[in-house]
This record gives C-alpha cells, structure tokens and sequence, in this order.
C-alpha cells in the first residue's frame, strides 16, 4: 500500500510480486511514476518474485533514471534479495 | 577387457596418427622448411589431443597440449626445427604411444613412464615462453592432471572472472552477437544467451526456474541479465517478456545436454550456446577426425557435436523462410552464415566444416571410402571361403565320377565363381607392405645417430601387397636384417671415403611381387661378407670341413648357420651370434626362403622369397600310386613325360637334357622311400615300366628349376593348406595338408625343400656339358 509523504513517495510491495501480481503493480507503477519527487521502494515484506515482477522493478528502476528521479530501497526481504543476486541485479537496487 | 568400438576405434586411429606423425617428422629432417609437412605434424598432434579429450584422457591431453604449443611456435616461426627438437618431438610421439593402453584400460601410470612424460615435459617448456600469469594456472592444473595419471578430480577450478563489463557493453554483444564470447578466458564456460519470447510468462515459464535447473549442471559462473528491450510504461505489457540473459555455466556437460534444458521455452525463445573456447578447439579437432561421413554442412556440424539437432532445423526453416516471398535482398543467405549470424556456432568451426565437406565431397568423387573391419572377421571369412572352396571340388569329383554332363558343367560354373569368390577374399587381406617399411624411417634413424654412422634408408616398392598375417610376421627378421646391415654392413666413414664411397650410406629395402611370392631385398652398400672370414670361422665351428672347397655361394649362406657370427664386436644392437640362423626360421615358417648375395667391397643383398598367402593356393595335383599329393601351381613350369631315355638318366645321374639343357630331377618315390605298388616283389620287366607311365614335373623356385618324376598328373586344384600337427614336423619336402574334396588328405608337398635337396645332391654327380 502506497504511502505519499511530502518528501518522498514510499512504494511497499509486499508478498507475491509475480505474473499474477504484474498487472496491479503495473498500474500501481503508472499512477506513482508521473508524480515527482524521490521514491522509497520497500521490498521488505516480498514474500515471492519472479521474472515478471523483476521486469517490473527494472521498469521502476530505467524510469526514474530517465526522469531524473531519486530511487531509494529502504528494505529488502530475503526472498527478494536472493532473487535479485542471482539475476546479477542486486547491485541495481540499493 | 570391455572395450567399446569407439574405443578401439580410438586406439587405432591413435597409433595411426602417430604413425603418420612420425613419418612426417623424419621427413622434415630432410626438408626442414616444408610448410606442408609441418601443418601435417601439428594437425595429427591436434587431432590425437582431439579424440583423447572427447574420451576425457586427460593425460594424453594435457601431453599433447605442450606438443602442439611447441608446434605452434615452430610453425609461426619463432622456434627453429633443430635437430635436437626434431628429436624430442619423435619422443613425445613415442611417449604419447605408451600412454594411450594406459588411458583406454584406465590403469595408472608406471613410475617410469611419468618420469619420461615429465622429462619431455621440461624439456618442451624450454622451447616455450614463460606462460602469462593468466594460462599459468591452467598449465600447472594441466601438469597436474598429467601427474596424477587419472581424470581431474572432482571440481574444475574456479575461474576467476572479470567484473562483468558495462552492461551496455554486454547488450551490444548479445544482440549483434557479433563475436559470441569467443575471447571467454575461462576453461569449460559455456555461455548461453537467451533472448525470451513475449510469452514466456504467459506460457506459465518463469526464467527464473531454467537458471535453477542450470545451475544443477554445473557453477553458474555469471549470469547478466538485460532489460533493454523495455518499452515505455505505458506500452508496456505487464505479463509480456521482455527480459535477455547472457548466462555463463562452467560444466562438463556436453552440448546436447545444455540444450535439453530449454526443450520446454524453445518455441518462446531465442537460445545461442557457445562453447568454451576450448571446446571450440575440440570441435575442429572433432571436425578433423570426422571420417567420411556426412556429405551436409548442418550434418557435419552436428556429428561434430558443435550444434544440435535442434538448432540446425531452426536454421534450416529460417533458410527456407529467406527463399520464400519476399526474397531477402541479395537471395537466401548460405546455411553457415545464418548458423554464424545467429552465432549457434562460431565461425572458425563452421570454415573447418566447410572445409570437411569439401574434402569429403573430392573423397566420394575419388571412391576411395574405406571401412574398417575386425581382423578376425575376415579371417572367419577367409576359413569359410576355405571350406567352400573344399566342398566345391568334392562337388565337382563327384560329378565327374558320375559322369553327368550337365552337372559337370553347373559344378564347373561353381568352382569358378568359387575361385573369384576366395580370390576376392583373400585379396581383402593384402595390405601394402608400405607401413613395415615406414617404420624403419625411424629405426635406421634412430640406429645411425647411435652407430655414429650417416645411413639413408631407400625405400622401393612399398605399394606391393601381400598377406596382412605374412606382414605381422615379417617386421622382425627385417628388423634383424636392417640393423644387421647398419651394425656390420656399413663401414664407419672412413673407412667408405678410403674406398672410395661416399660418407652416406646406402641401405634400401624393396618389394616386389614374382612367380606367385612376394619378394623383399634389403640390401646395403657397405663392405660385404668377408668370405675368407666366413670360411675359417665356418671350419673353426666345425660347418665346414677344413679340404671342402665351396663356391663363394655357398660361403655366403653359411651365415645362416645357426650359432653363426663374424661380429669382431659384439654391439648392442646385433652380433650375438643368434642373427641370421633366426631369421631364415622365421622366413621358413612363412613357407619362404632367404637368400644372400653379397660383393666384398662393394656391399650384399637379402633377398626374402615369400609366398603372397597362407591360406589357399592354386595347387597342382600329381599322384604317387594311391596317393594324392599337391604342388603349389605358381611353381609349376611345364610337364612332360618321363621317357625310357631319362628314365635311365635320372637312375644314372640325376638329372636329364631338356632341350640341351641339365635339368636335377629328383623321383618323388625314391625321395618318399615309398614302395612300388606295380611292382609285386622283384624285377621290373620292360613292359611293366612301359604300362607303369611316369611323368617329369618342372618346378621352379628363386631362380632354381628342378623336375619331380611322379606317377600320374591330375592338374590344377584348389588347396586350402591345413598345417600339419607339430608331430609331423620334422618331415622333410612336406609343407602341409590339404582335404580333397572325397575326404581323402593328400599332402602340401614343399617344393623349396625339395629344390634344396636336389641342390645338394647334384654337385657329386652333375658334370655339367
């Protein structure tokens, strides 16, 4: 659930962020890109992710870049964080 | 031994090559610059290290390796081909020789043979460059290996890898996959790029899974993952892949085995293997040693393990697709381009197969395909043709007895089909006496440098064929003879230059085939048989008496006495005293006769007189009384009937006129002691003699003619020689058996005994007109 503070825009996905969920956090990503201001991403609670999810957080990650955004990761569950290792994408999510 | 075809095909085509390695190393002593010669040499090395690395020999590789480094310098020049080089490279063929029984029985190493595998291997280090750090680790795990005589063990090492460059770097590469990774520094890393079609997610795959079960064939070594194919958000559909991995896998696995993991997301997704850069080494050495098989580039490829099954199809309907409407510009692109542009296999080894199918394409042209066939198949062939060719002759006698015309005929249509069949079969088993020669390239070689002495070996007729079992047993009293005639033969140098010769010697060996044998003459240009020497010593042993006075001639063959030596020295190599008296038994054994002929001064020839087969011959039947006995026919010159006047001859003298001239004749009856039927008990009356017909045989034999009187003549037949039992060894004029086609044996007679025995009964009598 999305939480917008005045100074940050805090993203929290939590549970499965995967094929079933990629449509949601699709839109979730198309109304909360357009604003301005950095994002706190919050993948403290990830219970799941897979390939789906992942393009999601790339998309996450190239459009703030493009946009000039600020991206923080402010938590990082394990499933997610073993995830993102082996895909040799950790590093992109600090 | 449990040893599978591949194997033995392995151990052969081993030997093969080395063989073939050897040869051109010799020949490169002679002609130092040729280029040919030596990609010949590197491109055996490389092929041995090939197959013995598909078999995961590791010794043998990592053996071969350090050869074909050192080759590799000499071929671009940067070591010279010395003498001393030349010779520790026939060394390490010789080594690699001893280690490939080892490898196939996986039997560890002797303590001996890896001090001589280390020894070259210090030795081969000195031509070659202080490795770079980076290839020093793979040498020390490769000399390890080497050491350790057995398979690597357990895990590879693990390789250190760069920090994966730019990924942007990285995405350039996959999608033009212009130069597929081939620079990987690492040893067995496959890279594996994956480009996921759209619906890989949809399709209920999540990459995720394939990287799992990749990882259980081996150490994910680095895996990239590429999202540049994103579109924009808002174009983006979520459950759409749009994901690229580049993943890199250190395993030992085969090819076929990565690429079934992906059986299941192949119609969704684009994947490139390649192989280790090693192993794109090992595929052209697998390309190298692909005998003539398939004619098709995607089949090459394939049995050369360097694409799959799988992968050729794709290709191949991509190929189609370009020939249909719309025509891509410029026509359809050629199947290797499109395998390269897809970078499903590198280019080097797509050029070698195309090569490969080039040659394979002038082989077909030549007709030349081989196959090989066990040894003892062909000898089973060989024993049933034998059979066949006994049944044939009982058919057609039985025919003839019966006297039915027009089964004579079909059984006379039988025998000669009969006739061509066991030729044919027979012939399967001649091989040309090339290879014995060859190898004595090596051994003349190898003997001067120790002798101290400049010989040339001259090699001539080395395409006459004979019998495969005759060239088996051959190489050893040629063996003796060639080191015999370096040993004592030829003169050190100045003794030749104050005679007159040239410091180079001269020894020659040569084949050729006459009258039914197969003739082999070693001969030498050194200093001859010293006759006097001979004669004394002969009389000091007691084979000669001291009045005799024989021919030079017979002096010569006296060194074939047993016991026999004029060595002043006894070397290493011969001059024991158990020399030429081994070789004429072994020449004797294989129904042949040896020779000698020798100048003093001037040099000596042996000349070995061998029958071309062991098995069957077309033999000439004559008959004594109620027995059957069989001449070879290729010995046989004419026939003629004993008249009363060389009756008397022959009683007389032993020998008779034909046509003016002498002619040793030998009365079989007489030799065999055998009693005469016709005649009861006493006298012989004139008519009885004259009922009682006897005819001459002619026979001939290295150059001697002798005639055989014998009873009766029954022409031409078919002999499949049967050795005689040990116990009938010591019989004299006889060679062996055969079975008539009644079942009745008649005996082999041994027609270069029997000449022999007329020889020597001549002299006594024989006042030549």
């Amino acid at each position: 659930m999305s939480l917008e503070q005045p100074t940050a825009i805090v993203l929290k996905l939590a549970e499965e962020v995967n094929i079933y969920a990629a449509a949601a956090l699709h839109e979730r990503l198309q109304a909360t890109l357009p604003e301005s201001g950095p994002i706190e991403l919050d993948l403290g609670e990830v219970t799941e992710l897979d390939c789906a999810g992942v393009q999601q957080l790339l998309l996450l990650k190239r459009e703030c870049e493009v946009t000039g955004r600020e991206l923080r990761v402010i938590a990082m569950s394990d499933a997610a964080s073993v995830v993102l290792t082996l895909l040799n994408l950790r590093q992109q999510f600090t | 031994m449990d040893m599978t075809p591949a194997l033995q095909i392995f151990i052969a085509e081993a030997h093969e090559l080395l063989e073939q390695m050897e040869q051109s190393l010799l020949l490169l002593e002679h002609r130092p610059g040729d280029r040919e010669l030596l990609d010949a040499v590197f491109r055996t090395a490389h092929t041995i290290k090939g197959s013995a690395g598909m078999f995961g020999f590791n010794t043998i590789v990592a053996h071969t390796h350090q050869l074909e480094n050192l080759l590799d310098r000499v071929r671009a020049g940067e070591v010279a081909l010395t003498p001393a080089l030349s010779a520790l490279l026939l060394r390490c063929g010789d080594h690699i020789g001893t280690l490939v029984m080892p490898a196939v029985d996986n039997l560890s190493l002797e303590a001996s043979v890896i001090a001589v595998g280390e020894s070259l291997e210090r030795e081969l280090a000195q031509y070659l460059p202080a490795p770079p750090a980076a290839d020093r680790h793979s040498m020390a795990a490769d000399l390890a290996t080497f050491l350790d005589g057995g398979p690597p063990s357990g895990e590879p090492p693990p390789v250190a890898h760069p920090a994966s460059a730019s990924m942007a770097d990285d995405y350039a590469v996959f999608l033009d996959s212009a130069e597929p990774a081939l620079s990987q520094p690492a040893a067995m890393v496959w890279r594996i790029a994956l480009q996921f079609g759209p619906d890989v997610f949809r399709n209920g795959m999540d990459p995720l899974s394939i990287l799992h079960y990749l990882a259980t064939l081996g150490e994910l070594v680095n895996i990239t993952t590429l999202w540049g194919r994103l579109p924009p958000l808002a174009e983006m559909d979520p459950e759409s892949c749009y994901l690229d991995m580049v993943v890199e896998l250190d395993t030992m696995v085969e090819r076929s085995v990565i690429d079934s993991v992906f059986d299941f997301i192949r119609e969704d997704c684009q994947i490139r293997l390649t192989p280790p850069s090693s192993q794109v080494q090992a595929q052209l050495a697998d390309l190298d040693a692909l005998a003539a098989g398939p004619a098709k580039l995607g089949e090459i490829l394939v049995a050369a393990n360097a694409l799959t099954g799988a992968a050729l199809a794709t290709a191949l309907a991509k190929q189609a697709a370009e020939s249909q409407p719309p025509v891509r510009p410029g026509g359809p692109r050629p199947l290797g381009q499109i395998l390269v542009d897809a970078g499903a296999v590198p280019e080097p080894v797509v050029d070698a197969a195309l090569a490969r199918q080039q040659q394979t394409r002038q082989m077909n042209g030549q007709d030349t395909k081989l196959i090989r066939v066990d040894a003892e198949k062909l000898d089973q062939l060989i024993t049933l043709v034998g059979e066949l060719v006994i049944a044939g002759s009982g058919t057609f006698a039985l025919a003839q007895q019966a006297k039915l015309g027009n089964i004579m005929e079909s059984a006379a249509a039988l025998l000669r089909l009969v006739e061509q069949v066991r030729d044919n079969a027979l012939g399967l088993r001649m091989v040309p006496i090339a290879a014995t020669f060859q190898r004595f390239q090596r051994v003349v070689r190898d003997v001067s440098l120790e002798l101290g002495k400049d010989i040339e070996l001259v090699i001539a007729g080395a395409e006459t064929e004979l019998d495969k079992s005759v060239v088996e047993r051959i190489g050893d009293p040629l063996m003796h003879l060639v080191r015999n005639a370096m040993d004592h033969g030829i003169e050190n140098a100045e003794r030749r230059m104050a005679s007159g010769k040239s410091a180079r010697a001269k020894i020659s060996l040569n084949a050729y085939h006459d009258s039914g044998s197969i003739v082999i003459e070693v001969s030498d240009d050194g200093g001859g048989l010293p006759l006097e020497k001979i004669r004394n010593k002969a009389i000091e042993r007691g084979l000669l008496a001291a009045s005799a006075n024989p021919t030079p001639q017979e002096i010569q063959q006296l060194v074939f006495e047993a016991g026999f030596s004029t060595a002043d020295a006894v070397s290493n190599l011969s001059g024991r005293g158990v020399g030429m008296d081994v070789v004429r038994r072994s020449i004797e054994t294989l129904r042949g006769m040896i020779e000698i002929d020798s100048t003093e001064g001037l040099g000596t020839l042996v000349r070995i007189r061998l029958p071309l087969t062991l098995a069957i011959i077309d033999g000439f039947m004559v008959g004594l009384g109620t027995a059957r006995y069989v001449l070879p026919l290729d010995v046989v010159v004419e026939c003629m009937e004993l008249s009363d006047l060389d009756r008397h001859s022959v009683s007389e003298r032993g020998f008779i006129n034909v046509r003016g001239a002498v002619l040793p004749v030998v009365r079989l009856r007489d030799a065999f002691a055998l009693s005469d039927p016709d005649e009861p008990e006493s006298s012989r009356t004139q008519g009885e003699i004259a009922n009682g017909r006897e005819n001459i045989v002619v026979v001939r034999f290295g150059g001697l003619k002798a005639g055989l009187v014998v009873d009766e003549l029954f022409g031409e037949f078919q002999t499949v020689i049967k050795p005689l039992g040990k116990l009938f060894s010591y019989l004299q004029g006889i060679s062996g058996s055969t079975i008539l086609g009644s079942g009745e044996v008649a005996l082999i007679l041994d027609v270069p005994g029997l000449i022999k025995r007329v020889e020597r009964t001549r002299p006594q009598g024989c006042v030549v007109a």
